[in-house]
């Protein structure tokens, strides 16, 4: 310190050379003021965490800036089509540029980052469903924002995917997987099998009394600018601004070139959906009016691209628009189809898809979240076979949580027994070859921790609930039963969701679901199995 | 300016989305002793130290290595924050940092922030938050007077005169206050 001193002296003496003659008093003033420095408490987890946060905005930012960018370039390239034609286009484009100032004016506007707050315990009221059914069914789900992209992703199919639809669509767990593929075998409706679900894991404790459930919060993300912008121009066909309490719920623009692109952006969702214009999108099959031409123009095995080609057009696409692939963890290829085109003896007769989906994983608080099938949730981008191209990305969200404290279980039998009934979505499955096999046996392994997203109904509106759970693996998947696609069992570790859940009741045929291929050749069927023909 | 400093602002304000994070590394420490140094309470200086990089990254783009360094950049940022965060609080204009408050009045400090700075309370107290900062600068923190004077936005000479004149005065007042001493005894 002394050295120290010294130098702070030198360095006043050079300034005033007078206080030289007081150095005896400044000395222990120096010193005095030197050791009074206080220590600080620098805390290095909070500087990490501060990090993250900050590297994940960053990200975040930069994407929506870069998203946005593009968007609006978009519009400035509309803007003399509408010159002319009316005021649509400056209202859109001017709605967009309100959208882009909301998230200049914000780090978490439009972030895609997760981003969670704490509340108190139990905070969201009861987990189960007021109809008292724990959790949700599939046909529950539908209404929901999950499932209007899903609906949206296998909807706004191709011709192709209308020709595919006709057929039985592979049972995977894709979001927007599109396409899907057809055998020409004349199929007959699959028989409900009923697995019996083994532990064979490694014996684990659990001892956690509560665990963090997350809502997701929704509602008018940014919109509020827009509609008073909106509002307040005259577009000559009524006065908007006497509409009052105004929020925007949906906005939507389509690009008028070859390959375009349909944006739809759901502010009270908080996601934008993104899909081929298909008008914009030529395809050879919606053409054709014969067998022949279908045949000519169908797409092949060798059409489609490698693993490593998928990925790079759905990331390049991302990349493109801005889109923040860091905040997901790395991307797989949703290749259901290819078991079924594998597994079949004829491979000329499986429909190959037009599309493919690579699904990158969402990741919240370092969690992959699973929906309760056991299928990760995530980010998903289409990529059409034909042209190699991305045609597509869904469930593109903004991930702002409300965070709770629940009851947790803990009492590992109770957990096993649960996971041994199927876990959250029960034992029954549909098997391809319509034999009644009953009573088949599935290991399940170890589990890890994960999310399970759930909806839960309150008062007429769905709530998204993400719950810590167990995910227990399936070990001895069979590769005969080409239709079983589960991979794991979703067990919840909040108390209440087991306590109160109903064990799942086997599922009722899928009848509207199975359609016979008109062309195909018929084919004898299992002794005893029923036929069901649905025609078109 | 560093070179490397230099090239790592390039790429953050040209949308090098990770680059940021070695800005953060390299001041993420000396921003934080100084917003305590102001505040003496660590979740105070947590939650501000959070906003000024927060600010820092919005602005980034703003940044102009011409008008100086980041250094002084992202100081000035912190020094702000801690003066907006203690004029809305206090609603008071002539609030700049802890040390303009009242020892009266109820407000968060550590413990043993309180004891330390106990025996130069008084003397600082007396100071403007300015000089202040250039004795925490300079004493605390081993800024050399160029990298003061450009965080405070004033000519180097100004800063070596100020910081003269502010240990001058703090050394009458400790003469003062021996002599006071001695005088009751």
């Amino acid at each position: 310190m002394k050295n120290n001193i010294k130098t702070i002296l030198k360095d006043m003496y050079m300034i005033d050379d007078s206080l030289k003659k007081h150095e005896k008093d400044l000395i222990p003033l120096i010193e005095r003021i030197i050791e009074s420095r206080p220590d600080t408490k620098f805390d290095k987890k909070f500087a990490k965490e501060l990090r993250m946060q900050l590297l994940s905005n960053t990200s975040s930012l930069i994407a929506q800036d870069k998203f946005f960018k593009k968007i609006i370039n978009t519009f400035k390239s509309m803007a003399n089509i509408y010159k002319y034609a009316g005021v649509v286009g400056v209202v859109v484009f001017l709605a967009f540029v309100g959208i882009y100032t909301a998230g200049q004016k914000g780090i978490n506007k439009l972030a895609f980052a997760p981003e969670i707050s704490k509340l108190g315990s139990n905070a969201f009221g009861s987990l189960v469903s007021q109809d008292g059914k724990g959790t949700d069914t599939a046909q529950e789900r539908l209404g929901t924002d999950q499932a209007l992209a899903e609906s949206e992703a296998s909807m706004l199919g191709s011709e192709m995917t209308k020709s595919a639809r006709s057929s039985i669509a592979v049972p995977s767990a894709g979001f927007g997987g599109g396409g899907g593929m057809a055998v020409g075998e004349r199929m007959i409706i699959p028989s409900p099998i009923e697995y019996n679900y083994t532990y064979s894991g490694e014996d684990f404790e659990l001892s956690d009394s509560s665990v963090s459930v997350l809502r997701r919060v929704k509602g008018e993300v940014g919109s509020s600018g827009i509609v008073q912008q909106i509002k307040s121009m005259n577009i000559g066909i009524g006065d908007l601004s006497s509409f009052t309490n105004t929020k925007i719920q949906n906005l939507s623009f389509y690009e008028d070139k070859d390959f375009g692109y349909y944006v739809d952006v759901n502010f009270r969702e908080g996601m934008i959906s993104i899909y081929e214009n298909w008008e914009k999108w030529s395809n050879p099959l919606s053409r054709c009016t014969d067998e022949r031409c279908y045949n000519d123009n169908r797409l092949t095995i060798q059409d489609v691209p490698s693993d490593d080609e998928l990925l790079s057009i759905a990331n390049a696409f991302l990349s493109d628009y801005g889109i923040n692939a860091q905040l997901y963890a790395s991307p797989e290829i949703i290749d259901d189809w290819r078991k079924v085109y594998e597994s079949t003896g004829d491979e000329s007769s499986v429909w190959v898809p037009d599309q493919i989906t690579i699904r990158y994983p969402m990741l919240v608080d370092g969690e992959k979240i699973y929906d309760q099938g056991g299928n990760i949730v995530g980010l998903n981008v289409n990529v059409n076979v034909r042209y190699k191209r991305a045609s597509g990305v869904y469930n593109l969200r903004v991930n702002k949580f409300e965070s709770s404290e629940y009851e947790a279980i803990t009492d590992v039998k109770k957990i096993i027994a649960y996971a041994e009934q199927g876990g959250m979505t029960g034992p029954v499955f549909y098997e391809s070859n319509g034999m009644t096999n009953v009573g088949e046996n599935v290991e399940l392994g170890t589990p890890e921790k994960v999310m399970v997203q759930i909806y839960n109904y309150s008062n007429g509106l769905s709530n998204e609930l993400l719950v810590p759970a167990l995910r227990f693996p399936i070990l001895n998947k069979s590769d005969d039963a080409t239709f079983f696609w589960r991979n794991s069992v979703i067990v919840p570790l909040a108390k209440e969701l087991i306590r109160d859940a109903v064990l799942p009741e086997p599922r009722p045929m899928p009848v509207e679901d199975v359609i016979i291929m008109d062309s195909a050749e018929p084919v004898s069927p299992p002794e005893g199995a029923d036929i069901i023909e649905v025609n078109e | 300016m560093e070179k490397s400093e230099s090239k790592i602002i390039k790429k953050c304000q040209s949308g090098g989305t990770s680059e940021f994070g070695a800005l953060y590394d390299k001041y993420i420490k000396k921003i934080y002793d100084f917003v305590y140094y102001k505040t003496m309470h660590k979740q105070t200086a947590e939650d501000l130290v959070s906003d000024v990089f927060m600010k820092a990254l919005e602005k980034i783009d703003l940044f102009d290595e011409k008008k100086g360094t980041f250094n002084s950049w992202i100081y000035r940022i912190a020094r702000n924050t801690v003066i907006d965060y203690y004029r809305t609080k206090k609603s008071e204009l002539n609030i700049e940092d802890v040390w303009d408050l009242s020892s009266n009045e109820n407000i968060d400090l550590d413990t043993d922030a309180r004891m330390k700075i106990e025996k130069i309370q008084e003397h600082l107290s007396k100071l403007k938050s300015e000089q202040r900062d250039i004795i925490v600068m300079r004493l605390w923190q081993g800024m050399s007077h160029a990298e003061i004077a450009q965080v405070l936005g004033k000519s180097e000479s100004s800063i070596k005169m100020m910081y003269s004149r502010v240990m001058s005065q703090m050394r009458e007042e400790v003469v003062v206050a021996i002599l006071c001493y001695l005088f009751i005894k």
